[in-house]
């Protein structure tokens, strides 16, 4: 399949789509959890902390199953996956924003999961410090992105958090390669004009 | 070369370069656009640098907390469970949750008092033709309604109907002795019983007592 020579599908996905398709959870479950921690890093990426995170990809996970039925594989399995991952993101997000949330009641969370982020650092990891200043760095990029329209949210993030190709992405969204080009740069000038003040070139030591 | 017209190009074709949509002969005019560009070199550095930020942000190292697959997995096999009660239940409270997240509070308040409101009602006992008589708005309205009933219950206890009396005789009592002679048929004992039966609310009693004839 053209779209997805890019990157092949892990091995026996097919026959195990075709027996969760058939009613088999044990084949879905087994399937997911080939992608569950592709998955749960992509959702830590959108979600605030990752309690959120693993709320997000189970609801992920039992939307899948529900709809397997329409994967007509145009895409990698964890193309579409990531892209029920950030439909589900996307709607909580519109659901949070139209409900009011008290200021007082942000600071001690947002304080708390900078705690715990320091707390779960393995002694090998960064500084404290540091590992502070990426969180930073990480929660800023991620305002940058809610705050994009969706449809441009959905291509940048399945092109750079999934690496999908652009027929891929136009596959997955139903429009054309131009359109998603055309939204690609978009994004891509919102996010560069955005985040003018972050230095971003000390992050990727962190992987 | 360093027009807006180009640079505006060139920048489009760094954004696609970015993404892996280049064409080798597209990317040779970029390379030499940016040799001579540093308005564009300076972007390019910074959309690499939004890029990178965006590869890093959704691959960072996590640890899943422990039971995590339980979780989910125990997730989907619920939800793969047959439909049934538990589920209808389930999705009426999430369509109610639904309702009040989408600031539809007063207009509940504004439907569950109409429900209230026709409930009580449909309870209400239904109003007999009798009591509609003791609403009347004038004495003339009343007088008619009490000879239409003084008619009826002479029906009702066999007896003939007395003399109709003229409305304008109905005066209340304040003022004075009425011109007519006394109406007497309320002094019979069966038209009493009847009467009572007919306008058995005491606040039906309270409102006409004034008003008949004495």
């Amino acid at each position: 399949m053209g779209i997805t020579a890019g990157r092949p599908e892990i091995a026996g996905t097919a026959d195990l789509l075709t027996r969760a398709r058939g009613g088999e959870t044990a084949a879905f479950c087994q399937l997911a959890a080939e992608h569950e921690r592709r998955l749960l890093q992509q959702a830590c990426g959108l979600a605030r902390d990752v309690s959120a995170a693993e709320d997000l990809v189970a609801e992920t996970l039992v939307e899948a199953w529900r709809s397997i039925g329409r994967y007509n594989g145009t895409c990698r399995f964890s193309t579409w996956l990531f892209s029920i991952l950030i439909h589900r993101h996307q709607k909580a997000l519109r659901r949070a924003r139209s409900r009011p949330i008290p200021l007082a009641a942000l600071a001690p969370a947002e304080a708390d999961q900078r705690q715990q982020a320091q707390e779960n650092l393995p002694a090998t990891g960064p500084s404290p410090a540091e590992a502070a200043m990426r969180q930073e760095a990480a929660d800023k990029l991620r305002q940058v992105i809610e705050g994009l329209p969706d449809k441009h949210q959905r291509v940048v993030l399945l092109r750079f958090f999934e690496d999908a190709s652009l027929p891929e992405i136009a596959a997955l969204l139903g429009c054309s390669v131009g359109t998603v080009k055309s939204r690609l740069h978009y994004a891509l000038e919102k996010l560069r004009e955005s985040q003018a003040g972050l230095n971003l070139s000390e992050l990727r030591g962190d992987t | 070369m360093k027009t807006g017209q180009s640079c505006r190009k060139c920048r489009e074709a760094i954004n696609l370069r970015l993404c892996g949509a280049l064409e080798s002969e597209e990317a040779a005019r970029v390379e030499a656009h940016l040799a001579a560009c540093a308005e564009c070199r300076l972007y390019a550095e910074e959309v690499q640098a939004t890029a990178a930020g965006l590869r890093w942000l959704g691959s960072r190292d996590v640890e899943a907390r422990p039971g995590f697959r339980a979780r989910w997995t125990w997730a989907v096999e619920e939800a793969a469970r047959p439909s049934g009660f538990g589920e209808m239940a389930g999705a009426l409270v999430a369509w109610g949750r639904g309702l009040l997240q989408r600031n539809l509070r007063p207009g509940l308040a504004i439907a569950s008092l109409w429900v209230l409101a026709l409930v009580f009602r449909l309870s209400a006992p239904a109003v007999s033709p009798s009591t509609q008589a003791t609403v009347a708005r004038s004495p003339v309205e009343l007088f008619r309604a009490l000879e239409v009933h003084t008619q009826l219950l002479a029906r009702q206890v066999g007896r003939q109907s007395p003399a109709p009396v003229e409305p304008h005789s109905v005066r209340p009592r304040s003022e004075g002795p009425p011109s007519q002679p006394r109406a007497h048929w309320h002094h019979e004992p069966g038209v009493d019983v009847a009467a009572r039966e007919l306008f058995p609310h005491p606040i039906a009693h309270a409102n006409t007592s004034a008003l008949l004839p004495v």
